[in-house]
């Protein structure tokens, strides 16, 4: 007993944390005042790494003013810093009357340096940050203080169409890996001057740019807050993908439901922000989360709003129908043909009987192999180059299926559950919940196995527990089924007409309920006259 | 602490699991009876079950064709342990959810059915979708023997025709264990049940020989009502008889009946719709019954030459003539049920406990003796709707 | 505060309903058909009468017992040592009705569904639920029963229209055949069982958030419930017949059973058994929550989640050994339950509430003299 103690203990315990501190109190470390010094220690400091440039050069043709500029060769335009600093402060020549004497540092800046986003600079730690991030540095000889000047140019994917959530209807741009393209694409949905935008870096390695927007006067002010303390408690060496904060912020670990919305669409994020959610941006993924999620934006699609009330409706109650066949089917085959075979009628029972006469394995057993087969697939497809991919999907669903049913290894009817069940799992909009679904299946399956019908009662009730149990940002994650809404049932199984969603979902904001004041259209009369 | 506890979680959850699955019943491990025969053999039960074999009826494998059901029986001193026995013969055990058909042999009929039906009301597999009927004639088990064409299962096909002829045709009746139950318990009412005979040889009806022509020699076909008092069957009706029954239990929704028109020849007329009203009243501590039966009815075939169909005096006279028909056939049958059989199988006992409930206390002890003597009085309103395609038969211009 | 999480008034009210429909909907026709036989309807209505008026007792509650729950008013009523006895005792009647109501889920499991399964087993997994389910507290519970509702809802209406066919009204006939007499009796059954179960909410009260609103989220409750009784006992005399509903032992089981629409709408009986499934997972939980939440009290214990495991292997062993077979349950349910329930449903309450008017007035007194 005291091994299996051990043992366990080693597995959960935790390793003594390193450095407390999280980034940003690291000591400050003031610029000297000699540029000769600086020039040595940044050099040092990033041990003469190759990418990085040093041009030291005179200000102005008379003066003797010296200054270099450094920057990272591929992070930083280098035609515009060729063009507007080099250009401008090289060749130019100020005229010192405008200034007091000696006071280079804002003749540069006020007079001087042609270029748009500057900020001064005096501690090497966020110098060397923004050096590393494409911003240029200058420093001036004889002040312990330089410019920051914005001019960061790198390659990148550019916008392109999104390849998971695609739509018929709808807009296809995408988010790229850019930070600022992608704050760009979402101001471009929304020009409201409440959209606000705060930038902090995490990740004591990467020093990862996270934004966060929202729109001031929708949102609920504590989600903000709440927003801030949990990033800010992140201390971690490194943010590669959003999926690191989103385990770092979320409410509930021990779940399988996601508990934070990530999409890949600028206008999702748009409505997202209008309903009064908050955006999370992580510089290097296209993936943007929004928070607070509750169950059912799993279930919906940019889509839904795009194309007509009534076809959304459907469509939406199909995908709810969905999901209850992906996550049951195989269990409520296995409970009935095992347990509950009253249930079946005569024939259907006649059928099955025949078909399973010379399989060998109790049907649980087969539904297990079949649904790890099916897994084995899906996982291999995801791996595969595309042009193999489509090959091996056709044989190993028809081929080796059939090939399986006429040896005799599995029954047909198998077969076509697990089919149905797979097919079902893709109408699933959200990739997370598919996998959520697919990993609990399996439990279900078991205890269809032992327990029949009962067994599944008995999973259905604890998932639900669950559900009931999880919030997201203090939001309840069932909401508006439970604590049941009338108002904002209109977008959960039903898509309502545009003129009827005339109010925000309310869990997520009390403040600023109503949308849109419209009223259903009216016929025109008889628009032509005689 | 916090460990162990989930461990000890853990542990007992795996036993849950691994210990096995106890009621569990793979597919083919059922041998799923759907005609169930039970016959009296001196003091013993004997159970036959008629059981399907799957791979027959729905197998894509070929095979050499063999029949697509087999017949198990076993003797026991109770249903329970007979049905049980089977297993010394079958491979598997016996399952009776589906069943269809429950065939009771005559002799034990003769004895009492209320032994048996004990066991089919409490096993939790079976259900009440199935149809009792009694072998006529014949033992139950050989009515289970033969094989039948169009219906590869012959236990369906005495399922489904029953069903159909009480709705086409209405001499037979369908009577589910619920209902039997009932009416053995009431007092007021007495139970019947559709008699199945063996038109033909039982060795030649269980063999393929038997499907693969295009007369099938042996048939099973249903004859009319068994007449039980309280549990003992005691005789049988004709088939007019028994429709007489299904029309006062308004179990009719179809049938046809002739009447004679003026010249002598007979009229078809095809009923889609019957209802029956039966009033119950005391005069003097006497109970009397009253029948109100509506008939709605289409011309279906007419050999007469001489009947204009296209006057409306002469559908009077049909109806006037249906109505005598059928009041005279009403009044006959429940005499001959009253005097001969002295069981009250329409439920004339219950009506008087509905409409007199305090005069039935008295009467329900002693009712079949009462019923014997029991005032009835039979009114019919017979209507005649449609005519069908044409009017007037063609046969009338046929010189 | 023992309990962190908060009611609604819709929660508290489907709750309510939940557990009025509880193992009534499966073991009332029988016991009351007994007695009442075609006129049980009656009976039920009589109930429902009865039912409400208690309801509205216990929602008096607050008035006088602000803020507590019955465990705390007890001791705040009755002192100490008075107090902690009649604590245990109440304490006893959750225990022994969780204990019942489990006997009776395997029970009907191993009827029905799972034939041959021992009982812990099935006890076991259905008691891991209820303790997860009392571990979230009290306000997933009232979510998760609002999930469920429509669902429960619905069947119900599917499974009652689909049966239409085969109701025959004869069947109700004669009216009051025999009297009032018995059907009283029919109806003392039922409101013992089903409507004086809702005193276990006078635990729950304090939670929740709109206190002004309680009496009315549950004389709601109460009237759903008691409606969705009433219909299925109704439909069980006009599908089965007197004499069959008494006989079998769930009757509404044998009239799902009978459903048959269409030719393809049939065998639909394992939906009514999901159905009762959820509220006897409902009813099961809100007494061994109550039984918890009041030990925790009378402890003074400031965490409850930590009696739950224990507690639950213990009704585990319990449900086998409570009753040694089937028809000494159903004796002890018949003869002597009625009393038990009315005792801790009726009396106790009763007595409470006196003993805090009896003190207001007395105060008043006090106060008026000074």
């Amino acid at each position: 007993m005291g091994f299996l103690n051990r043992t366990i203990t080693k597995i959960f315990k935790n390793p003594t944390l390193g450095h407390p501190n999280p980034t940003r109190e690291l000591p400050k470390e003031p610029l000297k005042e000699n540029l000769q010094d600086n020039i040595e220690h940044i050099k040092k400091t990033l041990g003469n790494s190759t990418d990085l440039v040093v041009r030291d050069f005179f200000i102005g043709s008379k003066h003797k003013i010296k200054a270099a500029i450094f920057y990272t060769d591929g992070l930083a335009d280098s035609k515009a810093i060729q063009d507007f600093i080099l250009e401008s402060l090289v060749l130019e020549i100020p005229d010192l009357s405008l200034v007091p004497e000696n006071d280079n540092y804002s003749l540069l800046k006020n007079h001087m340096l042609t270029v748009g986003d500057i900020k001064d600079a005096t501690e090497f730690h966020s110098l060397l940050t923004s050096l590393l991030s494409g911003d240029v540095i200058l420093l001036l000889d004889g002040y312990a203080k330089g410019f920051t000047i914005g001019m960061r140019g790198w390659k990148d994917r550019g916008v392109s169409e999104s390849a998971t959530e695609t739509v018929i209807r709808g807009p296809k741009e995408a988010f790229t890996e850019s930070l600022r393209t992608n704050t760009a694409l979402i101001r471009r949905k929304i020009k409201d001057p409440n959209l606000w935008l705060e930038t902090q870096q995490i990740g004591r390695i990467t020093q990862t740019d996270v934004s966060i927007m929202y729109i001031k006067g929708i949102v609920d002010d504590g989600i903000v807050q709440e927003v801030h303390t949990r990033l800010d408690r992140i201390d971690i060496d490194g943010i590669l993908e959003s999926g690191y904060i989103e385990e770092l912020i979320e409410d509930e670990t021990y779940t399988p439901f996601p508990t934070i919305h990530h999409t890949e669409r600028p206008d999702v994020i748009a409505a997202a922000l209008m309903e009064g959610k908050v955006a999370i941006l992580v510089d290097g993924t296209p993936i943007v989360m929004t928070v607070p999620t509750t169950f059912v934006s799993f279930m919906q699609t940019a889509e839904d709003y795009y194309q007509r009330a009534d076809v959304g409706t459907l469509v939406r109650m199909l995908r709810y129908f969905c999901i209850f066949i992906s996550l049951l089917a195989p269990s409520l085959y296995v409970a009935i043909t095992t347990f509950h075979q009253e249930m079946l009628p005569t024939t259907l029972l006649i059928s099955l009987a025949a078909q399973r006469e010379g399989v060998p394995l109790p049907a649980f057993i087969e539904a297990l192999l079949m649904e790890l087969a099916f897994e084995i697939l899906r996982e291999a497809s995801v791996r595969m180059p595309q042009t193999i991919a489509q090959s091996v999907s056709i044989v190993g669903t028809l081929v080796i299926g059939t090939a399986a049913v006429d040896a005799g290894i599995v029954s047909a009817a198998m077969l076509i559950v697990v089919a149905v069940t797979a097919i079902s799992s893709f109408v699933l909009p959200a990739f997370d919940l598919a996998l959520t679904v697919r990993m609990l299946r399996f439990p279900m399956m078991f205890l269809a196995a032992s327990f029949g019908l009962f067994g599944i009662i008995i999973g259905v009730i604890a998932i639900v527990l669950h559900m009931c149990s999880l919030r997201s940002f203090g939001v309840p994650y069932m909401s508006p089924f439970a604590p049941f809404n009338l108002a904002d049932q209109k977008d959960t199984f039903f898509r309502m007409p545009r003129w009827a969603m005339f109010t925000r979902p309310k869990l997520i904001n009390q403040k600023n309920m109503v949308r849109v004041k419209s009223t259903p259209p009216e016929k025109p009369g008889d628009l032509t006259e005689e | 602490m916090k460990r162990r506890a989930l461990l000890l979680c853990v542990v007992i959850l795996i036993q849950l699991f691994v210990t096995g699955c106890w009621s569990r019943r793979e597919l083919n491990d059922l041998a799923i009876a759907v005609g169930i025969g039970i016959d009296k053999i001196g003091d013993q039960y004997q159970v036959s079950a008629q059981v399907v074999l799957p791979s027959q009826i729905a197998g894509s494998k070929g095979g050499s064709p063999q029949s697509p059901v087999n017949l198990y029986k076993a003797t026991g001193n109770t249903v329970y342990e007979a049905l049980r026995k089977i297993t010394t013969l079958s491979p598997r055990k016996i399952y009776i959810s589906h069943l269809r058909i429950l065939v009771l042999g005559e002799d034990l009929a003769k004895e009492g059915i209320s032994s048996v039906l004990d066991f089919m009301s409490r096993d939790t597999d079976t259900r009440n979708d199935y149809f009792i009927v009694v072998a006529k004639d014949t033992k139950a088990e050989d009515t289970l023997k033969i094989l039948t064409s169009l219906e590869k299962i012959p236990a369906v096909r005495l399922f489904s025709s029953l069903e159909t002829s009480e709705k086409q045709w209405a001499p037979t009746s369908t009577v589910t264990l619920g209902t039997l139950i009932t009416e053995l318990v009431s007092k007021g009412k007495n139970p019947v049940l559709t008699g199945v005979v063996i038109n033909g040889n039982v060795d030649v009806g269980q063999t393929q020989k038997n499907v693969e022509t295009v007369d099938s020699p042996t048939e099973l076909k249903y004859s009319g009502l068994a007449v039980f008092k309280e549990d003992k069957l005691i005789g049988w009706l004709n088939p007019e008889e028994s429709k007489v029954y299904n029309y006062l239990t308004n179990k009719v929704k179809s049938t046809v009946f002739y009447i004679q028109c003026p010249e002598g020849k007979k009229v078809s007329l095809d009923v889609f719709e019957a209802h029956s009203k039966i009033k119950g009243s005391m005069h003097n501590d006497n109970p009397e019954i009253s029948i109100e039966q509506h008939i709605e009815s289409d011309i279906g075939e007419v050999q007469c030459r001489n009947l204009d169909l296209t006057n409306p005096k002469t559908i009077t006279e049909l109806e006037q003539i249906a109505n005598h028909k059928v009041v005279h056939l009403f009044e006959t049958t429940i005499k001959k049920v009253q005097q001969e059989f002295k069981s009250d199988i329409f439920g004339f006992g219950e009506v008087i406990h509905r409409s007199n409930p305090q005069a039935w206390k008295k009467l329900k002890d002693n009712w079949d003796q009462t019923f014997v003597n029991l005032p009835v009085s039979v009114k019919t309103d017979i209507k005649i709707r449609q005519l069908g395609k044409v009017t007037n038969s063609f046969l009338e211009e046929m010189k | 505060m023992l309990e962190k999480g908060k009611l609604s008034t819709r929660q508290l009210t489907i709750l309510v309903m939940l557990l009025t429909i509880g193992d009534s909907i499966l073991v009332i026709p029988p016991s009351t058909t007994h007695y009442a036989r075609q006129n049980a309807w009656i009976s039920t209505l009589i109930g429902m009468v009865i039912g409400l008026l208690a309801i509205y007792m216990y929602s008096r509650f607050i008035k006088l017992y602000p803020k507590l729950t019955l465990i705390e008013a007890i001791q705040k009523a009755f002192g100490k040592w008075l107090g902690t006895v009649l604590s245990l005792m109440t304490l006893m009647f959750f225990l022994i009705v969780t204990v019942g109501s489990m006997r009776e889920v395997s029970d009907f499991v191993i009827a029905e569904m799972l034939p041959g399964t021992p009982i812990p087993p099935i006890l076991t997994l259905f008691i891991l639920i209820v303790i997860m389910a009392t571990r979230l507290g009290i306000e997933v519970l009232g979510r998760t029963g609002e999930i469920f509702t429509p669902m429960i809802i619905i069947l119900f209406l599917i499974l009652t229209v689909a049966i239409v066919p085969q109701m025959d009204i004869v069947r109700i006939l004669p009216i009051l055949e025999d009297g009032i007499k018995p059907v009283l009796r029919g109806s003392i059954s039922i409101t013992a069982y089903t409507f004086l179960e809702p005193v276990v909410f006078l635990m729950v009260l304090p939670y929740v958030s709109q206190q002004q609103k309680i009496t009315k989220g549950l004389l709601l409750g109460c009237l759903l419930g008691g409606t969705i009784i009433f219909l299925t006992l109704t439909v069980s005399i006009l599908v089965l017949g007197p004499d069959l509903t008494t006989r079998d032992i769930y009757p509404s089981y044998n009239i799902a059973r009978r459903i048959s629409i269409g030719g393809f709408f049939e065998r639909v009986e394992a939906l009514i058994a999901l159905q009762w499934m959820l509220t006897l997972f409902i009813k099961v939980t809100l007494f061994f929550y109550a039984f918890i939440l009041g030990l925790s009290q009378l402890l003074k214990l400031k965490e409850y989640r930590v009696l739950t495991l224990p507690t639950g292997l213990i009704l585990v062993s319990l449900a086998p050994i409570i009753a040694p077979n089937f028809t000494y349950y159903n004796t002890v349910f018949d003869n002597y339950w009625v009393y038990y329930v009315i005792t801790f449903g009726l009396v106790l309450p009763l007595v409470l509430l006196g003993v805090a008017m009896f003190r207001r007035a007395l105060s008043k007194d006090l106060k008026s003299q000074n």
